[in-house]
């Protein structure tokens, strides 16, 4: 009942903006509205520190008039407010230039989505933080929780669109994020961060995700050693270290920006090989696992899953549907840019590092946003030497340089095994000819 | 602008808690146009209330989109409960916190809403300009932002206050190919503290920073790559800040000096050449207002200066007061939070290391085989001081004169010993403020330092 009754008021909040908008002189529109509650529990230095419950009205308007697009946001509810906003909005587009590229997507049948945990379970949230607080003292004493943030969060919003389409959507999910170091005396390993969206606390937190497996990482690299002399190696990456350079990947070459301006190296290769045949990246929101996974695009069209990258070759830019118009080419099935499923290899990771003369294994890449061309270079943090097939001493100081394109084209195994963390499902994968690098 | 109603509300406040009530206003705009098409056109308004409860040591916090009475008597309430239930679970049970100085800091300043058209309009010059002035390049990107803070908060303990931030910024991004064929970028920033409308009546300033984007751009058409390894480096302002506040600033923050940052055990030792010392700069530097400046913190705290290296020695981290309290100090009024629904946090305010008594021009001369970085795109550090920047502008030094440009490449050191090795210091400030430093949530920091003479190691291929 009370979800209901707050999806009605969120529904006529939603209509007043819509009907502002139109009113107003959009010919295509949209208003959303949603209503966010958060509880989230925190401890820091292993004791709970801090417990706080948000509650978040969110208003989102896009106008299009005479061809011209303006957007706003607020969290004013009131009527007033809305009406207001509708207003900013309109004369956000009437400043704004012609152009036809932004249009809504047809008509769909109403929509609904109903997805996760909706109601908190207060205490148990308060057990397991607790739990993990004890196990990770207990399994792995030399590492200090700087700090964690164990959190639940329903969202309940409506969008309506000038087109008809009406999209209710009342998600929960619960997330557990840890930062953390080693420690031994007076030495500290460098600081790494795990996380985990989930659907149920049916689980302990330490089982979630990559933690176990991270935990156990960073406890080995209080001691450190230089990396030594340059060398041309073997850069295996955890899947977490995978995640970040994915992201570079796809911001470089197959993102709204680089597509429009023309300046992505990919541009023309579209159906051509851009990687190792085994290598298939999917954008996949629906699929098993994601817990809060996009249901629709901002245009209004149902998000679906779908490969970028297939057998090593491009099948998809990840563009907007105002990209697409603007280039002629087709829009990314969903708009969701996270949710990245790399498909799993078939080597097991132990035999990938047994196979590796020399080389390191990388939890974490900190270099500078690399540029259009590909080119990066940075620091490997928390990072392993590799010798003679095992893994022998974490390292410091340690530069990794190479190109993204060519680390695409350069994999030597792609791992059996697979970490699922709530937002992403990705292998460890190696990759040749990197250069890397002590001071 | 925000009813100063608040106050009323410290009668409702729980005996024997410490309590923090704040109404929020983050208020923001930005234009972007891409080679002359506009892609994002957008405004943001959220106004809130939240209240921090502390009891026996462990906290409640809630807060509610809404700044109505029902809404502050319902956060009031939230956040103590939750301050009980936590309390339940904590362990140890702690005291109170040290008596703080009570006041009220009264509003002083006062900014109106620009309209978007004014954004928009800017960026049609600006870009116009480029068009007409920077021939052969691939791309450009136009952006004007803004972003106003504004804040009542009304404590227990310590002051109340009014107090409002707005910044506002144009973004120059310029792209072409080197003559080597490899796609090369630009970028920089015009703006600082001040309305839209204020710092960008005249695109005078704008126009000069389209001008260097393109300076620069030219220049790296015939960029060359770094030779990875440790180099003699002269850093600009902007990366001297960058340091500042990456590399050592996040160190000296109590609660990551708790967590074992590398700053644990350095308390009053020698971490730095003589010559260096770092101030966290609360609200005024050289006898001017601070890039960003901070009266009176979220906890009502009145904001002081925090000097973080004295002469090369480490003399303080900068705290909240729970920290304070640890370390048997007083806050100076570090703790900040982004939005009406953030705690606050233990974060920088202006954060610079002092200009020495070199010129320029005699620490060019100096080198006979190194780098000058000029530019950053990004910057990262980690608790045991070892950091990272990305260079997007940078140029040899050979013979003590300044040579080609570079490729974008990336530096790194371990911050205390590489300041130890800091030699020579220009006598001029840099400072930068359209950042946001991130740590659980956002936050608006400025950054400053002089030219900075220093060993680094480069990355390269």
């Amino acid at each position: 009942m009370r979800e209901g009754k707050i999806m009605d008021q969120l529904l006529k909040k939603a209509r007043t903006g819509l009907d502002a908008l139109v009113e107003g002189g959009a010919e295509q529109a949209v208003s959303s509205v949603s209503r966010e509650v958060v509880r989230e529990i925190n401890a820091e230095m292993g004791e709970f520190t801090l417990y706080r419950t948000l509650f978040k009205d969110s208003v989102n308007f896009m106008a299009i008039r005479d061809k011209k697009r303006g957007l706003s946001a607020q969290n004013d509810v009131t009527e007033e407010a809305i009406v207001k906003g509708a207003k900013l909005c309109l004369e956000a587009a009437e400043a704004a230039d012609e152009d036809e590229a932004w249009q809504l997507a047809p008509k769909l049948p109403k929509q609904s989505f109903t997805t996760g945990p909706l109601f908190c379970d207060e205490e148990k949230l308060l057990s397991r933080s607790q739990e993990l607080l004890d196990d990770i003292k207990e399994q792995f004493p030399n590492i200090m929780v700087e700090a964690l943030y164990a959190t639940h969060s329903l969202k309940e919003g409506v969008a309506l669109f000038s087109t008809g389409s009406e999209f209710q959507s009342t998600r929960g999910a619960y997330s557990i994020d840890l930062m953390f170091n080693a420690q031994e005396g007076k030495k500290t390993s460098s600081f790494y961060g795990s996380y985990a969206l989930l659907d149920s606390l049916d689980e302990a937190f330490i089982k979630q995700g990559s933690i176990h497996y991270d935990l156990e990482f960073v406890s080995g690299q209080v001691h450190t050693q230089p990396a030594g002399e340059k060398y041309e190696g073997v850069i295996l990456m955890t899947p977490s270290c995978l995640g970040s350079f994915l992201y570079s990947i796809l911001g470089n070459f197959v993102s709204d920006s680089v597509i429009l301006d023309g300046t992505s190296i990919w541009r023309d290769k579209l159906e051509q090989p851009v990687a190792d045949p085994r290598f298939s990246l999917a954008i996949a929101p629906l699929s098993r696992g994601m817990v809060m996974g996009e249901r629709f695009t901002p245009e209004g069209y149902l998000s679906e899953d779908y490969h970028v990258i297939r057998g090593g070759v491009l099948e998809k830019f990840a563009i907007s549907d105002y990209t697409a118009r603007k280039t002629g080419r087709d829009r990314a099935p969903n708009n969701a840019f996270d949710n990245f499923v790399v498909e799993a290899g078939d080597t097991p990771l132990d035999e990938i590092i047994r196979g590796i003369d020399k080389g390191i294994l990388v939890g974490r890449f900190s270099g500078g946003n690399p540029g259009t061309s590909g080119d990066f270079s940075g620091v490997a943090k928390n990072t392993y030497l590799i010798e003679n097939g095992e893994i022998k001493h974490a390292l410091n100081e340690t530069m990794v340089s190479g190109n993204l394109v060519q680390l695409l084209t350069n994999i030597r195994a792609i791992s059996k095994e697979v970490i699922e963390d709530g937002s992403s499902v990705l292998p460890w994968i190696a990759f040749n000819d990197v250069i890397i690098s002590g001071k | 602008m925000l009813e100063e109603t608040l106050y009323y509300y410290k009668q409702y406040f729980a005996d024997g808690a410490e309590t923090e009530l704040r109404a929020q206003r983050n208020e923001a705009r930005r234009a972007t146009f891409l080679c002359g098409q506009l892609v994002a056109n957008s405004s943001s308004d959220y106004t809130g209330v939240s209240a921090r409860v502390r009891k026996k040591g462990v906290s409640g916090f809630s807060s509610t989109g809404e700044y109505t009475d029902a809404s502050v008597r319902r956060v009031l309430e939230e956040a103590t409960s939750n301050a009980e239930l936590l309390e339940r679970h904590a362990k140890p049970i702690k005291g109170r916190l040290s008596d703080l100085a009570k006041g009220l800091r009264p509003m002083t300043e006062s900014v109106g809403s620009v309209p978007q058209k004014q954004y928009l309009d800017a960026c049609r010059a600006l870009d116009q300009y480029v068009i007409d002035h920077c021939p052969g390049i691939t791309s450009r990107t136009i952006v004007a932002t803004s972003d106003t803070v504004e804040k009542v908060i009304a404590t227990s303990d310590g002051y109340d206050a009014h107090v409002i931030i707005p910044r506002s910024y144009m973004y120059v991004i310029m792209a072409a190919e080197s003559n080597d064929g490899v796609p090369i970028e630009v970028f920089n920033v015009a703006g600082g503290y001040g309305s839209f409308d204020l710092n960008f009546n005249f695109l005078d300033e704008a126009k000069k920073v389209a001008d260097k984007v393109y300076d620069d751009l030219m220049k790296k058409k015939e960029a060359v790559y770094t030779e990875a390894g440790v180099k003699t480096c002269i850093l600009s302002g902007a990366l001297a800040g960058m340091l500042a506040h990456e590399a050592v600033g996040h160190t000296v923050e109590a609660d990551l000096v708790l967590g074992g940052s590398v700053a644990a055990h350095l308390m009053d030792q020698q971490v730095a050449s003589e010559r260096v010392t770092m101030v966290d700069f609360a609200h005024s530097a050289f006898g001017e207002p601070a890039p960003l400046p901070v009266y009176v913190d979220d906890e009502g705290v009145l904001a002081e200066d925090a000097i973080l290296i004295e002469n090369g020695i480490l003399r303080s981290y900068m705290h909240n007061r729970e920290t304070a309290d640890h370390f048997g100090t007083k806050s100076l009024g570090n703790a900040r939070a982004w939005m009406y629904s953030d705690e606050p946090l233990i974060r920088m305010r202006n954060t610079a290391i002092l200009p020495g008594k070199d010129t320029f021009s005699d620490m060019i001369a100096s080198v006979d085989d190194g780098y000058y970085f000029v530019e950053t795109n990004n910057g990262q550090a980690d608790s045991t001081g070892e950091f990272m920047f990305g260079v997007t502008v940078g140029y040899e030094i050979k013979q003590g004169k300044l040579g080609r440009a570079l490729y974008d490449t990336t530096i790194s050191g371990l911050a205390f010993e590489m300041l130890k090795g800091v030699d020579m210091l220009s006598d001029e400030i840099e400072w930068v403020s359209s950042g946001f430093c991130g740590k659980k949530q956002p936050m608006p920091v400025g950054i400053g330092g002089p030219h900075v003479r220093c060993e680094l190691t480069v990355g390269g291929r």
